[in-house]
């Protein structure tokens, strides 16, 4: 009974913790860097997301179909930011290609393997490893910048750290999670794993909103 | 799969995940730390450049001070003096004066012209050699060279092949950087040979210089004291070149290396 209270406990604030990025973000949105202004989207959409499957959840509907949906806007996101970031790395048609191809998978695997009403774990192990190459790229760049400065005050960088917490050590959750250790009280315990690293990587996503880069 | 093989699994799979983690903040804090490291040898290095240029700055200014003030002091006691000593023969002429006495004070006075003629033109030559813009850089080296070996105290050898350098204000640097390590193996060095090479090889000019004196304190060197070190420095700075200080047993040796190029001189 304990460990349910506590997964309940992290389970609530994680679903609720996108609201803190998204109060600073209206504070300061006029001041917001294009990227940051993504990043403010992106956030916004975490919370609608997790929301709105609470609420269906807690309606004890099937919530699946809405994580089939956001993946897919989620990766636009995430590259949108990166498009901004890696121009001079990687041609902007890249990106799109790329897009267009997790699109076309996303869409296949609802149809041939994961059908909406199921956790489309496919789906989200592949974005995992799109999203850490995109990060290893960002930190490539880093190293050959003619001109250094100061990381702590890019909000990308934060942005990149973040993605590299969640969706590093979440790859192998969302990899395995059909496995039947995910059932009852193991379930829990992992998916409060989860929920702290989310906890972590959002904690990470309002500090790269509240700083001002010094150019960007 | 029963429930002792789920707990194994699930450790694994718990463990892995924190591994991943700890990795993954590793490879955050060895960014972190690197670009610092980075940006504070980024930093050093821009404090260094600028305060070499400070340096430099501030000895062009120190020399211009010292060369207006000699030339003053030239000016005031040499010249001055002998025009005020003019004006005294000047003062002597009147219709009364015996025609012996005419011509002693004529000649006397026309001594001191030649004299203040003389004087006039080394001070002339000094502020900027005539021979170099007469004859151009390599006659102007050979001129210097000649005067100094005249006076028997130091033997120079110069040699040089076909140079390349067509711009006056180089010309007139490189002359400057071969009196600056002429004086030096006359007032310091207590040198008695010097050998000087200049050359151009695919358009970088190669100025050699080697003399058996006592050498350079090597503190000295490193600290870069001295007015004359730092206005070789700067010239060769101004020159777009570079200025190096070879080791040896007796002696000193320096290689200054420029680029035969209109950039240089900017």
């Amino acid at each position: 009974m304990e460990d349910y209270s506590l997964f309940w406990y992290l389970a609530h604030i994680s679903t609720f913790i996108s609201i803190v990025p998204i109060v600073v973000g209206l504070f300061i949105f006029k001041r917001l860097t294009p990227i940051q202004r993504v990043l403010f989207t992106l956030v916004l959409l975490v919370f609608t997301t997790e929301v709105t499957a609470y609420v269906f959840w807690q309606k004890e509907l099937n919530n699946n179909p809405i994580y089939h949906v956001y993946a897919i806007i989620e990766f636009f996101l995430i590259l949108q930011i990166f498009k901004i970031e890696l121009t001079n790395l990687l041609f902007h048609k890249t990106f799109n290609i790329v897009f267009v191809l997790f699109l076309m998978f996303g869409v296949v695997n609802a149809v041939l393997w994961q059908n909406v009403f199921i956790f489309n774990s496919n789906v989200t192990t592949v974005l995992s490893l799109l999203v850490i190459v995109l990060v290893l790229i960002y930190y490539y760049s880093l190293l050959q910048k003619a001109k250094l400065e100061p990381l702590d005050k890019m909000p990308i960088f934060w942005i990149s750290s973040g993605m590299m917490l969640y969706f590093s050590t979440n790859l192998i959750l969302f990899f395995i999670s059909k496995n039947e250790i995910f059932i009852n009280k193991n379930g829990y315990t992992i998916w409060s794993i989860h929920s702290v690293v989310n906890i972590l990587s959002i904690c990470f996503y309002t500090y790269a909103l509240w700083i001002k880069p010094k150019t960007e | 799969m029963d429930q002792a093989q789920n707990g194994i699994a699930l450790q694994a799979f718990i463990a892995s995940m924190a591994i991943v983690f700890i990795l993954s903040i590793f490879v955050i804090l060895f960014f972190v730390k690197y670009q610092r490291r980075l940006l504070a040898q980024q930093e050093e290095r821009q404090k260094a450049a600028a305060d070499y240029q400070r340096d430099l700055l501030k000895t062009t200014i120190n020399s211009q001070e010292a060369e207006r003030n000699r030339i003053a002091k030239e000016l005031h006691d040499e010249i001055g003096a002998m025009l005020t000593t003019t004006k005294l023969y000047a003062g002597q002429i009147n219709p009364q004066l015996s025609n012996t006495k005419l011509n002693v004070v004529t000649d006397k006075m026309n001594l001191l012209f030649d004299d203040m003629i003389q004087n006039t033109r080394r001070i002339s030559q000094d502020l900027r050699p005539v021979i170099l813009e007469k004859l151009g850089l390599i006659e102007g080296i050979e001129n210097l060279i000649g005067t100094i070996n005249e006076t028997g105290k130091l033997t120079v050898v110069f040699k040089q092949t076909t140079i390349q350098i067509s711009d006056k204000q180089m010309e007139l640097n490189v002359y400057r950087i071969i009196q600056e390590l002429l004086n030096n193996a006359l007032k310091h060095a207590e040198a008695s040979e010097v050998e000087i090479s200049l050359v151009t090889v695919e358009d970088i000019n190669k100025l050699h210089y080697r003399d058996n004196g006592k050498g350079i304190d090597h503190i000295k060197l490193r600290q870069k004291i001295g007015i004359g070190l730092k206005n070789m420095e700067s010239r060769v700075s101004i020159l777009n070149g570079t200025l190096h200080f070879n080791p040896v047993n007796k002696g000193t040796e320096i290689e200054i290396e420029f680029p035969n190029n209109a950039d240089s001189n900017n």
